[in-house]
């Protein structure tokens, strides 16, 4: 009995709470959605249910269950599973994926598709535990030039040629 | 019988050997994107929605009756070989399914679903091409009273009655609500929290959003779970891939059960096809207690055909709704609609008039698809299963590049991209911290529709809110979603307190 107290205690209020962030969250789209009907032009006359009152109506939806969902987390925090099973999650692959897909946006249209894509592959599976970088960037490169020959080559759809289109 | 007569001029332009041919690859992509892990049949649409864009619109429709019942087929591969089900309604097939494929009777779980997948979805679609337009004709007379009601009742049911936490549904509805207001508003022309950047002047595109929430979100999720030990191992699909007569004639029941339960569901805006199937599961199971020698726990057979069957009727009807009331009743259905409007159909009670011989072509590839289908589920089950070998990186890296690639293609926007990727953190933290993903979905995609009936009528009413509860059919579905929530708060309250084998 003890002991479990002396843990929760040990854990601190944020321990289990980490989904307070979701709450988070709803208040930022409803300060995003408010600041966004303060600022709205509308023209024409003024009727009750114009174009800002759904938005209204969703912000006050937002809010409402903000607050319960605050409530509800902070009166029922995750437990860990009985087997002690870690509840927090690997970062660095998290931080590795996410970063693959900024340098991706980043490329796309500067590197063109092919780079961008096979970088982008190499990269997720990386970031999913995957070491033999070599042959990833290689996998990587047939995937990305096989999309660009059907899809460009022969359905004709664009994608960015990036350094390509300048030979 | 005007109706026989359309589908066999559908027919008739499906029947040539180049459509016939989109058929099979879209039934083959449905199906492998399926299998994989994590992604289901709204997935499959998504991804596959740029493939279609350089073909004519009869081509690109008849690919995508393949690929909507092939996602179907194959997310219930994954639930059986590996107990990973591929979409939340290859779940309740999953737990007998799993069980049949460690007694070693795997071939016959996969073809008891096979067979119950076609049959859910062949009879649920015979449905459609007989009462689609009738459907049609009634919802002419659908005000926006009627509309915003149906609006109303599919983000109810969808957040708070199917979901397990009331609560976490309707946050998640809210955001989806946000999301839909983006954009320029319909009817007054103002411009809506779009902050001046162009690309968001037509809103937050449906295939952003499916694959930001299904594809990109689920695999940040992997990588936040990468170095955890996992029970992912494959079982083997050895020996016939037949039922004999025996296991035939004990599942059929089930099939023709879960088919009734299926269909009404695919008309009802609840998200899809997780009740019925779990309503099919229930249902055999407690059939199944009454019988001299039970067989639920152990492998039944009829818990695989009740589920499968029931999921694809729900699909099968859904795609009636989305046809002749323009109402997607599930995230696929949701897709299926962007791509719709895409080939410029709007689907909805004029579609019949405007566009026949298009969704006459378009049932009758559905019958085609779904014997396709079953002749490449049937036999090949054990090859699809292949796919669940590939190593996880490597699955998982080839969705990103897809999803991606999926995203280019469609919008050619790199502003697209950076809200793939917030969107994809925003899934990420809901599939983390358990928020159901459907309420999002159907809000997005129902939230227009809700604001410009709600609008509608309050405006011609001189605002008077008595306008919304003013018909018998608006009386009845309000009535319906008042019984729903009942009976939702009491099955949970139930739950709650009695032991499951399930659980």
């Amino acid at each position: 009995m003890s002991d479990t107290t002396e843990t929760t205690a040990h854990r601190g209020f944020w321990a289990g709470r980490a989904a307070l962030l979701m709450p988070a969250v709803l208040v930022g789209i409803a300060v995003f959605l408010g600041v966004g009907v303060a600022q709205m032009e509308v023209a024409g006359s003024e009727e009750l249910f114009g174009p800002k009152a759904f938005p209204l109506i969703t912000i006050a939806l937002l809010l409402v269950v903000a607050v319960l969902l605050t409530i509800s987390i902070i009166r029922n925090p995750e437990e860990p599973g009985p087997d002690g099973e870690n509840l927090s999650s690997n970062w660095r692959s998290v931080g590795i994926v996410v970063g693959t897909l900024v340098l991706f946006i980043a490329l796309l249209e500067t590197a063109g598709w092919i780079i961008a894509a096979a970088l982008l592959f190499a990269g997720v599976a990386v970031g999913l535990g995957s070491r033999r970088y070599g042959l990833l960037i290689c996998v990587g490169f047939i995937i990305s030039s096989l999309v660009q020959l059907v899809f460009v080559g022969l359905l004709g759809l664009s994608l960015p040629p990036g350094v390509f289109g300048l030979f | 019988m005007d109706q026989l007569m359309n589908l066999l001029g559908g027919f008739g332009d499906v029947l040539t050997p180049i459509n016939l041919l989109y058929v099979v690859l879209g039934a083959v992509m449905g199906t492998a994107v399926g299998v994989l892990p994590g992604l289901g049949s709204a997935m499959a649409v998504a991804l596959l929605l740029p493939l279609t864009f350089t073909l004519d619109p009869l081509a690109a429709l008849i690919m995508f009756a393949g690929v909507y019942f092939g996602g179907l087929f194959g997310d219930s591969i994954a639930g059986i070989l590996m107990n990973t089900p591929g979409n939340s309604t290859a779940i309740a097939g999953a737990f007998e399914g799993h069980r049949m494929a460690k007694a070693g009777r795997a071939p016959q779980a996969l073809a008891t679903s096979a067979i119950g997948a076609f049959t859910g979805g062949i009879l649920a679609t015979i449905l459609v091409v007989f009462f689609a337009p009738t459907l049609a004709e009634m919802a002419t007379k659908f005000g926006p009273g009627e509309y915003f009601a149906l609006a109303v009742f599919a983000f109810v049911a969808t957040s708070a009655v199917v979901s397990d936490s009331a609560i976490k549904g309707l946050a998640t509805l809210a955001i989806g609500l946000a999301v839909a207001t983006i954009g320029i508003d319909q009817v007054s022309g103002a411009q809506r929290f779009t902050f001046g950047v162009m690309e968001l002047f037509d809103g937050v595109s449906i295939v952003v959003l499916t694959v930001a929430l299904l594809a990109l979100g689920e695999v940040i999720y992997v990588a936040s779970r990468v170095g955890r030990p996992e029970d992912r191992s494959l079982i083997a699909s050895k020996g016939r891939p037949f039922l004999s007569r025996a296991e035939f004639k004990e599942a059929l029941p089930a099939w023709l059960r879960g088919t009734a339960f299926g269909v009404p569901f695919g008309v009802i805006p609840a998200g899809g096809a997780e009740v019925p199937t779990f309503l099919a599961y229930g249902t055999e199971r407690k059939l199944d207690r009454r019988r001299p020698n039970p067989m639920f726990g152990k492998g039944a057979i009829r818990g695989v055909a009740g589920p499968e069957a029931a999921g694809n009727a729900t699909a099968g009807t859904a795609m009636g709704a989305l046809l002749a009331l323009g109402l997607p009743t599930s995230a696929t259905a949701a897709v299926l609609l962007a791509a719709f409007q895409q080939y410029g159909m709007q689907p909805g009670p004029l579609l019949f008039e405007r566009s026949g011989p298009l969704v006459w072509a378009l049932l009758a590839s559905l019958f085609i698809g779904m014997i396709v289908l079953l002749i490449l589920n049937l036999p090949f089950a054990p090859l699809w299963a292949r796919l669940l070998n590939i190593p996880k990186p490597y699955l998982y890296a080839g969705i990103s590049v897809l999803a991606c690639f999926g995203v280019y293609a469609s919008t050619g926007s790199l502003v697209d991209q950076m809200l793939l990727l917030g969107l994809g953190l925003l899934a990420f933290a809901m599939r983390r911290f358990d928020f159901p993903l459907a309420p999002v979905l159907i809000a997005v995609i129902l939230g227009p529709l809700a604001e410009s009936s709600l609008r509608e009528a309050m405006n011609n009413s001189e605002n008077n809110p008595l306008t919304l509860i003013s018909t018998p059919i608006t009386i009845t579905l309000y009535i319906l979603l008042v019984f729903a929530i009942v009976w939702s708060a009491v099955t949970k309250l139930r739950a709650r307190s009695g032991e499951d084998l399930v659980k």
